[in-house]
């Protein structure tokens, strides 16, 4: 048993060693205090814990009465934009792939770090209120969020539980594409890379950039058609399941706009817009479309009810967009955005 | 349970073996065996189980019965029935339904319903073992097991449950019998060796080359020559790669409890001819074939005419072992077609040089492979006429494809079987070894697919 004794051993010792690389560099921002500054840089964005790290900057500049919330879709609304056309100072905490107790964890934890927002807008995603209920897992992961969300979150686990997911986590970092980034990390930490190799990237006032796609529209090489085929499938994907709007997030939708409507704070919420050959694949594979009328339903609701403004962004001509002003099929461009922009900001009370 | 999954690695593997060792008694070992067997089979579908019980009961009463009848006619009874229930539970399981739309399609008026039938993982493993079993007890080979449990470890082993090698209970009796032995030096050494390889072969390289063939073959029809072969070859390194990987897997975990599981490949892409590659590639079924179907048949025993149809049934038959679709019945036919071939041949073949005859061997290996790998006749028509240069297909491999080929088609060439490895068993070939599992790990963490041998 001596052989299979060192085998264990020595296999113990690489993965510890493994495992302590993969804590250093933590190049997915996943493994260690959100709000500690690292090290090495970061290669595969996490927006919920880069936004909350540069939130703390930017408040320490002054106050930021205006607040952006919503998903990857809302992102590219620029802050600098903002602040020109509403006099207020505007930042983006808009995250990935959020939905409704991400809007209202991270409200209530801009809240809680002396916040006191005057106007919040709000980009809805029909899927933000999909039926699953399922927490993000960079939501799951990430404690200050989660504390925000309090008794409306999910039970903290406790005992085994809270080890299998400890242990779970780790067990995430063990792949081969968790290495690679790895390696990325620490290859960006040595020489920064090329522009045509950085997906996205923060800029310290919370405005998303894609240096990657910007590159790639700059020479030429943006295939736009093939962008957005390949959105198909994602959004096929993120629909899957989705029955009807799930009654637990919109109880939490509405208690981040009760929240923000008692402490003053101006709401204002817009359907996110999809581009027309992802929506029509969608209401081909999925009941998109009912989805999009309970959502306008939902949203005319809200507005009767808590006197907030609403629109209905869902697609471009909406806002006056064009089909050629995206990245892919589901995120605007400048020029796209600049017109949503105008129209959302216009449109106001 | 998969053996490439963290449940099995993590939990199942370390326990049983734990337990295993700690065990002493002959008796307790066979039970310990027997009910984690059962478990990791009842991890897909906990009532399968009962099927696997009821035919391995069978077969332990009828072995026991036949040895102690007397007379030939009682003891082709028994055996009788016991390969009659084997059979005709496979082929409930396996092929009610494709006999059944089969005969709504050469005779559509015939109204044999189609049912929702779940087949059982493993079924046409573990009845080649019971009916191997029951057939050389009654021929005498070997005598009945009179402990349940040692038989039920011998069926229902976790090592070659689900996907073999088809073990017959000569071959692993004798440790079977020494079971409460102590644990070896060696074999803990050659267990861990050949389960990391065999990891790193399904992990690392079959699924690694999958990733690129299986985009491919999923757009068959719009194939040019190039891709078409391309995919073909990267379906051919896959299945290798990835049956082999098993096999070398449960010889790994058989060495860790002590049990010599039989080679199941020996460099097949080296076959200088269709009957070499049969006696390189899934040898625990060729040989079942030819000891338990071949040779009872008559073998070559009677003349040419009955040699080749002799082949033919025995190919035909071993093609539907692997599935119930046409597409199996004519990859068996063309195998038996190219026997026959060979057969017809003679000593004429003899003057082909040898690279020649490895050459053309492999390519019909690999022509086989595009009608084991299509889900009906009509995409390996199609994909077929595709290799052909018919169509104007115009999608091709990708150079990631070309260089995994290009690797593997040099590295089966020139690297021996697992088998002829000289297995280093020093403790510095532990660390090696643990090196080589946390990379195939990182692998195998980073998606799940399970054997394609499974499916069989």
């Amino acid at each position: 048993m001596r052989f299979l004794g060192v085998f264990l051993l020595a296999l113990a010792g690489l993965a510890a060693s493994y495992l302590a690389v993969v804590r250093l560099v933590d190049a997915r921002a996943a493994l260690g205090d959100p709000l500690k500054p690292r090290l090495f840089p970061t290669v595969v964005i996490n927006s919920r814990t880069e936004k909350m790290r540069l939130f703390q900057t930017c408040r320490q500049a002054g106050e930021i009465p205006g607040l952006v919330l919503g998903s990857s879709r809302a992102m590219k609304l620029k802050p600098a934009d903002l602040d020109r056309d509403t006099g207020l100072r505007f930042f983006n905490f808009a995250v990935d792939s959020a939905c409704g107790e991400d809007y209202l964890a991270i409200y209530r934890w801009a809240v809680a770090q002396g916040a006191r927002p005057k106007l919040l807008l709000l980009g809805l995603d029909i899927e933000a209120l999909h039926d699953n209920d399922t927490l993000d897992e960079r939501l799951e992961q990430n404690g200050p969020l989660l504390a925000a969300l309090g008794a409306d979150g999910p039970a903290p686990p406790r005992g085994w539980q809270s080890l299998v997911r400890k242990l779970g986590r780790w067990k995430a970092t063990l792949t081969l594409d968790y290495w690679r980034d790895t390696r990325r990390a620490v290859n960006a930490w040595m020489h920064a890379p090329p522009t045509e190799r950085i997906f996205s990237r923060l800029e310290p006032d919370s405005y998303l950039r894609y240096p990657k796609w910007e590159w790639e529209r700059a020479a030429g090489r943006f295939d736009l058609a093939q962008r957005i085929e390949a959105s198909c499938p994602e959004y096929i994907e993120r629909f899957a399941g989705m029955r009807s709007l799930s009654p637990r997030r919109k109880v939490l939708l509405e208690k981040l706009i009760s929240e923000a409507r008692t402490r003053g704070t101006e709401v204002t919420i817009y359907i996110s817009t999809l581009h027309p050959v992802v929506a029509q694949r969608l209401e081909q594979k999925t009941q998109y479309h009912d989805l999009l009328l309970a959502t306008r339903q939902y949203l005319a609701d809200l507005k009767a009810r808590y006197g907030i403004a609403g629109f209905d962004f869902s697609a471009p001509e909406q806002f006056g967009g064009s089909l050629t002003g995206w990245y892919d099929g589901a995120h605007l461009d400048e020029s796209n955005l600049t017109l949503l922009q105008a129209r959302l900001l216009g449109g106001r009370p | 349970m998969l053996f490439n999954s963290n449940i099995f690695l993590f939990l199942f593997l370390p326990v049983v073996f734990g337990l295993f060792w700690v065990l002493r008694a002959k008796a307790h070992r066979y039970l310990l065996l027997t009910v984690s067997s059962f478990i990791f089979y009842g991890w897909w579908n906990w009532k399968f189980c009962f099927l696997l019980l009821l035919s391995s009961l069978t077969s332990y009463g009828t072995a026991i019965l036949i040895e102690r009848a007397a007379a030939p006619a009682r003891k082709r009874f028994w055996l009788g029935c016991t390969v009659s229930l084997d059979l005709a539970l496979l082929g409930f399981f396996k092929y009610y339904n494709f006999f059944a739309a089969s005969v709504r399609t050469f005779a559509p008026g015939t109204a044999l319903p189609v049912l929702e039938i779940v087949l059982p993982i493993g079924i046409s493993f573990y009845t080649f073992h019971t009916i191997s079993y029951v057939v050389d007890v009654y021929a005498g080979r070997v005598r009945a097991a009179y402990s349940l449990f040692e038989y039920f470890t011998y069926v229902s082993l976790f090592s070659q449950l689900v996907a073999g090698p088809i073990v017959r209970f000569r071959q692993i009796e004798r440790d079977l019998e020494h079971i409460d032995g102590s644990p070896q030096e060696k074999h803990m050494a050659l267990g861990v060796g050949f389960f990391v390889v065999g990891l790193i072969k399904k992990v690392i390289v079959a699924d690694g080359i999958a990733s690129y063939s299986d985009p491919l073959i999923a757009s068959y029809a719009t194939l040019n020559m190039g891709g078409a072969w391309m995919a073909a070859l990267g379906y051919t390194f896959q299945i290798y790669f990835d049956f082999s990987g098993y096999s070398d897997m449960a010889v790994g975990l058989g060495y860790l409890f002590g049990i010599h599981i039989p080679q199941n490949f020996d460099q097949p892409y080296q076959a200088a001819g269709p009957r070499d590659f049969w006696r390189r590639w899934h040898i625990s079924l060729s040989s079942w074939l030819r000891d338990y179907l071949y040779i009872p048949l008559g073998g070559n025993r009677y003349g040419g005419f009955r040699t080749c149809l002799n082949l033919a049934i025995t190919m035909l038959l071993g093609g539907l072992w692997h599935g119930a679709n046409w597409t199996f019945v004519v990859w068996g036919g063309y195998h038996g077609v190219l026997l026959m071939v060979e057969r017809l041949a003679g000593d004429r073949l003899a003057v082909v040089p040898l690279w020649a005859r490895r050459a053309v061997t492999f390519v019909l290996v690999v022509i086989s492979w595009v009608l084991f790998r299509s889900a009906n006749l009509g995409m390996a028509w199609v994909w077929l006429q595709r290799m052909a240069g018919i169509g104007n297909g115009t999608t091709g491999a990708g150079g990631n494809l070309v260089a995994w080929v290009t690797v593997l088609l040099i590295f089966v060439n020139l690297v021996p079987d697992t088998w002829h490895w000289r297995w280093g068993t020093s403790r510095r070939w532990a660390v090696v070894y643990a090196v080589c599992f946390l990379i195939a790990y990182l692998h195998m963490n980073s998606r799940t697919s399970p054997f394609l041998y499974y499916q069989f």
